[in-house]
C-alpha cells in the first residue's frame, strides 16, 4: 500500500491532474474502501466480507463446465490450504515454489503461502527442466513445492537427493499418481483436509496470521528467464505487489463482475499484476482456462473485458484469421476483402488522432455488421474494452490488423523488476510506442539515452544477490532498464534499442540505427536499409528497394525500366522512397532524422555476406564494404560513381559501372511546427 | 516407466493364479476356404492384466479379436467371457456384456464431434425411449446430463479437451486414435480389445498412448488384450505376451521369457540367423 496518507493524496492529485477523468472515480471507488489492506491476504479478507457468497470471484473450466468459486469459496480454499501447509511444517519466512499451468490451485497456493507469513517463490514454468527447478528450489530456499501433475512430480522425484530441504510436494491433479507410494508426496485435497482439522484445533489462527502480515513482507519471488547467466529471483514486497494493482487501474475503467482470462504463465508477474490482483481489487471474475490448447475456445466462451495477451499469441491469432479466410467460401472472402480495407482506414484515423467523416462512419457501420462484429465474436474479443500486450515487440502489422477489426490493443513497457511503467490508453494507441507513464511513475532519460524510472512498484532487489541489485537500482531508487528510448511529441515513450547498440553523432547525440532501419522497412517498397552516422554530423541511409513491389509500382505508373540498377536510379523511385523516409522522419526527433539517402544498386543479400542467414544486417561488414559510398555521402557530392563487382548465382562475376544519386531529405520539422 | 512395470510384473507373478478369468479362448480354429487362419489357439486374459498378442504379419492376431467380437465365426473352439460362453452371441450382445474394441484403421463417425462419438458409444447404457428423448424433460434430461458427465471424464482423462467440439474427421490421426480409445472407454467396458493402437504414430504419440493404456489399467483395473507391432511398447506395458505365427500359438509367458524364446526369435528373424 502507499507509504502514508500524504502519499495517497499525492498519487490522487497525480491521477486527476494528468489522466482521464475516470481515474478520480476509480480511486474513490476501489482504493478508498480497501485502504487498510497492505497485503494481498488482507485484501482477500476484506473483499470476502464485502461480497461473500453473492459474487463469483474465480472460474475454472473442468470436465467441460466452468466451475465457479464465490469469494467465500475463494477465502475458504486459501484458508484451509494455508493451515494445512502450516500443520505440515511451513514456517514464517519459508518459501514455496509453485509449478504448473494457470489454475485456481496455483493462485490458492500463492495466497495461502502469503497468508502464512511466508513467500511464494513463484515458480518455475511448467516446461522447466529438472535442473532448472533444482536451481530455483535451492536458490529460493523453498521448503515446499506445489505442483500440478505427474509430469512435475516425476521431475521433482528425479532431483530429490539434491533438494533435501523440501518437506512436502503437494500435487493438485492426481491423474497417474494413484500408485505412487512416497512420503514426500501429498495431494492438494489432503492438505486442505488437514487444514480443516487444524482450524478446529486452532480457531482464529488464520485470521490472526492475516492481521499480523505487513506490507514489508515478501509476497513473491519471480525468477528471471536467465537468458544471460543463472536466473535471478526478483523480490516483490507485499506493498509493492498491491501498488502494482492500484497503479494499473489507470489502464482502463473497471466495474464489478468484469471478466478476465488468465493465460500467460503465472510464474511471470504480468498476469498477476494486470488481471488477478485487478480482479481481487475490483470484484472482477478471473477465469482460468481448461488447458493451454483450449485458450482460443475459452476466450470465446468468456468474452473477456480486459486481458493481457502475449505478442506471440496475437500474431498467431491474426495468422489464423488470414488462413481461415483464404479457406472460406467466396461470399465470406468477398465480404472480408471488401471491408478489411475500410477497417484499416478507420484504424489509420484512430492512429492519426483524426475523426472519420460521416461517409467512412456509414461504410464502417455496414462493415461492422457484416464483418467486424462476427469476426470479433469468433475470436472472443466482442466485449473486449482493452487488450494489453508487451514483454516483446508487437509487430505493427498485427496491431494494425487488430485495430482494423476494432480490437483496441495497447502495448506495455516495463521490467519484471520494476513493474509496468508505460501503457497505452484505449483512445491513445500508437503503432510504435509504449504509451504514457503509468500514474505514480517518474521517468528520466539519461544522457546515454537510457530509460530509467522510479515507481511504487519497483522490486526490493534480487534475492541474495546484492551485486546485481546495485547494478539495477541506483542509490536514489532509479531502475536502470538498459533500454534506450525517447519521449516523442505525443508524450509517448518510444523504445529504440539496447543502450549498448546505440551510435553517436559527432555532437554526441545518440541514436539507434536498428530502430530507424526497422521503421524504414515497414514500407513495402524498402527491402533493407543501412543507417550510418556514427561520428558524422548527421544520419544518412543506404536503401535497397524491394524489386517486386517497386517494380509493380513502376508498371502501374507507366515507368519503363530494364534492370534493378536501372529501376533503383529512376527519379520517380527516388521520390517514392523519399516520401517513405519523410514519413518515418516525422516520428523521430529532428536531430536523428535521416538527412540524406541513396538507393543501392542491389538488394542486400545473405549470399554476399551482407545479411546473416536470419536476415539480420551484418553492420561492421557492410560499413566496410560500402565505405567509399559512405565517404561520398558525407563529402557532399551529388553523384557517386562506382564499379560494382557482381557475383551471379552460378558463381561468375562481372564488373558493372554505375552512378548513384545522393539525395537530401527536406527537413519537415520546421514546416510542421509552423503548421501547428 | 520400465521401473514401474517391472514392479507390477512382480506383483502380477504373485497373484496371477488368484485373478479371475475374464476371457478364456479355447482351441480356436478359423479358416477361410482352404486358408487356415487360426489353428488350435488357446489362451486367457485374467482380470486386471494387459496381455499382448504379437506375431509377424498375417499371423492371425486381428482374426482372434474378430472372433471375440464375432465379426468372424470360428469353425471350432469356444470363447468364454466372464464364465459365459459368447461364441454364438451376436456382436451387439457381446458389446453389451462389456467387451469394447478399437480398430486398426480408425472407425469413427467422421461427421460427428468427439463428444457425440463418445456419447454414441454410450447408447448401450441409455434407457430412455426416443419419445422421452424428444420431449427432453425430467428423466431424459437427467440421463443426458449423466452421460455427458461420464463422457467429460473420459475427455479429461485422455486430454482431448481442445478437440471436444471438433468434428472427428477433421482432427489429426494421432488424436483420432485417442478418440477411438475414448469410445471404447465410454462403454464402461469390462475388457478392451486394442488393435494396434500405436500404429502410424510418432514416438511422442506412442508414449502418450502407452501411458493412457497403463493408466486405464491402473485406475480401473480393466483387462486389455493388445495387438501391437511395436515390440518396445509391448515389452514395456504388457504383463504377459502370447505369440502367434501362421495361426498357431508358438509361445506364451512374461515379456522377458518371450523375448528369449527361440521359437519367437525364429518366427521374427527367420531360421538361418538362429543357426
Amino acid at each position: 500500500m502507499l507509504e502514508s496518507r500524504e502519499d495517497a493524496k499525492l498519487v490522487k492529485d497525480y491521477y486527476t491532474g494528468l489522466y482521464p477523468k475516470y481515474l478520480e472515480e476509480e480511486f474513490d471507488r476501489w482504493i478508498k474502501p480497501i485502504y487498510k489492506a497492505d497485503t494481498a491476504p488482507k485484501l482477500l479478507k476484506l473483499q470476502r466480507e464485502k461480497y461473500g457468497d453473492r459474487r463469483i470471484a474465480l472460474r475454472q473450466k473442468a470436465y467441460g463446465r466452468w466451475i465457479q468459486y464465490s469469494w467465500e469459496d475463494y477465502y475458504e480454499n486459501v484458508k484451509h490450504l494455508s493451515l494445512g501447509l502450516i500443520s505440515l511444517g511451513l514456517k514464517a519466512r519459508d518459501k514455496v515454489t509453485i509449478i504448473g499451468e494457470n489454475k485456481v490451485q496455483w493462485w490458492f497456493a500463492s495466497l495461502a503461502t502469503q497468508a502464512a507469513h511466508a513467500a511464494a517463490a513463484c515458480g518455475a514454468y511448467s516446461d522447466s527442466l529438472p535442473e532448472e527447478i533444482e536451481y530455483q528450489l535451492n536458490n529460493s530456499d523453498s521448503t515446499f513445492v506445489v505442483v500440478e501433475d505427474q509430469e512435475q512430480v516425476d521431475k521433482i522425484l528425479q532431483i530429490r537427493d539434491k533438494i533435501p530441504q523440501i518437506k512436502k510436494v503437494v500435487y493438485w491433479d492426481p491423474k497417474g499418481l494413484w500408485n505412487y507410494e512416497d512420503d514426500l508426496l501429498i495431494a492438494f485435497d489432503e492438505v486442505q483436509a488437514l487444514g480443516q482439522s487444524y482450524d478446529k484445533e486452532h480457531p482464529g489462527l488464520f485470521e490472526q496470521n492475516i492481521e499480523e502480515g505487513v506490507g514489508d513482507n515478501i509476497s513473491f519471488i519471480v525468477y528471471t528467464s536467465g537468458t544471460t547467466g543463472q536466473p535471478k529471483g526478483i523480490v516483490t514486497l507485499q506493498r509493492r505487489f498491491l501498488n502494482s494493482a492500484y497503479n494499473y487501474l489507470a489502464l482502463a475503467p473497471s466495474k464489478e463482475g468484469d471478466e478476465f482470462l488468465s493465460m500467460t504463465p503465472l510464474a511471470w508477474p504480468m498476469d498477476v499484476w494486470m488481471l488477478v490482483l485487478r480482479g481481487m481489487l475490483t470484484g472482477g471474475v478471473i477465469n482460468f482456462p481448461e488447458k493451454p490448447e483450449t485458450i482460443q475456445d475459452n476466450l470465446r466462451e468468456i468474452g473477456f473485458r480486459m486481458s493481457y495477451i502475449s505478442p506471440r499469441r496475437l500474431d498467431s491469432i491474426v495468422r489464423m484469421v488470414q488462413m481461415k479466410v483464404s479457406d472460406a467460401d467466396p461470399i465470406k472472402r468477398l465480404v472480408y476483402n471488401l471491408f478489411m480495407p475500410v477497417g484499416f482506414r478507420i484504424a489509420d484515423f484512430k492512429l492519426n488522432r483524426d475523426k472519420p467523416n460521416l461517409f467512412w462512419k456509414i461504410i464502417y457501420g455496414i462493415g461492422y455488421v457484416l464483418l467486424f462484429r462476427p469476426l470479433k465474436d469468433k475470436l472472443g474479443f466482442l466485449k473486449a474494452k482493452m487488450v494489453m500486450s508487451g514483454g516483446a515487440a508487437l509487430s505493427p502489422d498485427t496491431l494494425h490488423f487488430l485495430m482494423a477489426t476494432g480490437v483496441p490493443v495497447g502495448q506495455l513497457y516495463g521490467l519484471a523488476e520494476g513493474g509496468v511503467c508505460f501503457f497505452h490508453r484505449p483512445e491513445d494507441i500508437a503503432l510504435d510506442t509504449a504509451g504514457i507513464p503509468v500514474p505514480g511513475t517518474e521517468v528520466r532519460i539519461l544522457g546515454t539515452g537510457e530509460v530509467t524510472y522510479r515507481a511504487p512498484t519497483v522490486t526490493a532487489g534480487y534475492y541474495k544477490n546484492n551485486e546485481a541489485t546495485q547494478k539495477l537500482i541506483d542509490d536514489r531508487g532509479w531502475v536502470h532498464t538498459a533500454d534506450a528510448g525517447f519521449i516523442n511529441e505525443d508524450g509517448h515513450l518510444a523504445i529504440i534499442d539496447r543502450v549498448v547498440d546505440l551510435m553517436r553523432l559527432d555532437d554526441g547525440t545518440s541514436f539507434s540505427p536498428m530502430y530507424i532501419e526497422n521503421r524504414l522497412k515497414f514500407s513495402p517498397y524498402i527491402q533493407n536499409a543501412i543507417i550510418v552516422g556514427d561520428g558524422y554530423p548527421y544520419i544518412a541511409a543506404i536503401v535497397s528497394i524491394d524489386y517486386n513491389y517497386v517494380g509493380k509500382w513502376a508498371e502501374d505508373h507507366g515507368i519503363v525500366y530494364s534492370t534493378y540498377i536501372d529501376l533503383a536510379q529512376k527519379p520517380e523511385v527516388y521520390e517514392l522512397i523519399k516520401a517513405s523516409i519523410e514519413r518515418v522522419n516525422q516520428r523521430i526527433p529532428s536531430r536523428t532524422q535521416v538527412k540524406k539517402f541513396v538507393l543501392l544498386y542491389k538488394e542486400l543479400d545473405a549470399d554476399d555476406a551482407e545479411l546473416t542467414r536470419t536476415a539480420k544486417l551484418r553492420r561492421r561488414f557492410v560499413e566496410q564494404k560500402y565505405k567509399d559510398l559512405i565517404d561520398a555521402i558525407y563529402a557532399g557530392v551529388p553523384l557517386y560513381h562506382s564499379e560494382v563487382l557482381v557475383r551471379y548465382r552460378d558463381g561468375k562475376t562481372s564488373t558493372i559501372k554505375t552512378t548513384v544519386a545522393i539525395v537530401e531529405v527536406a527537413d519537415k520539422s520546421l514546416e510542421k511546427q509552423g503548421g501547428r | 516407466m520400465t521401473e514401474k512395470v517391472m514392479l507390477t510384473n512382480e506383483r502380477y507373478g504373485q497373484m496371477a493364479e488368484e485373478r479371475i478369468l475374464k476371457l478364456d479362448i479355447r482351441n480356436l480354429h478359423l479358416s477361410f476356404g482352404g486358408v487356415q487362419a487360426l489353428s488350435d489357439v488357446s489362451f486367457t486374459v485374467r482380470d486386471g492384466e494387459i496381455v499382448g498378442l504379437i506375431g509377424p504379419n498375417g499371423a492371425g492376431k486381428t482374426c482372434v479379436l474378430n472372433c471375440v467380437n464375432r465379426f468372424y465365426h470360428p469353425r471350432q473352439g469356444d470363447i468364454y467371457f466372464d464364465g459365459q460362453k459368447i461364441t454364438n452371441l451376436p456382436s451387439h450382445k457381446i458389446a453389451e456384456l462389456g467387451v469394447a474394441r478399437t480398430f486398426q484403421n480408425i472407425k469413427l463417425y467422421t461427421g460427428l464431434t468427439t463428444v457425440d462419438n463418445l456419447l454414441a458409444a454410450r447408447h448401450v447404457k441409455m434407457k430412455q425411449s426416443v419419445l422421452s428423448g424428444l420431449i427432453y424433460w425430467g428423466k431424459a434430461q437427467q440421463e443426458e446430463v449423466k452421460h455427458r458427465e461420464e463422457v467429460e471424464r473420459i475427455i479429461d482423462f485422455l486430454e482431448i479437451e481442445e478437440i471436444r467440439d471438433k468434428v472427428a474427421g477433421t482432427v489429426p490421426y494421432g488424436l483420432r486414435k485417442r478418440i477411438e480409445l475414448g469410445r471404447a472407454l465410454a462403454m464402461e467396458p469390462k475388457l478392451i480389445l486394442l488393435d494396434e493402437p500405436m500404429a502410424g504414430m510418432n514416438l511422442e504419440e506412442k508414449e502418450d498412448m502407452a501411458r493412457f493404456v497403463i493408466d486405464i489399467n491402473e485406475l480401473w483395473g480393466i483387462p486389455m488384450l493388445l495387438v501391437e507391432h511395436d515390440m518396445g511398447v509391448v515389452m514395456d506395458i504388457c504383463n504377459r505376451i502370447v505369440v502367434l505365427d501362421f495361426g498357431q500359438k508358438i509361445a506364451e509367458g512374461l515379456p522377458n521369457e518371450v523375448k528369449v524364446n527361440p521359437n519367437v526369435i525364429k518366427a521374427y528373424l527367420g531360421e538361418e540367423i538362429l543357426d
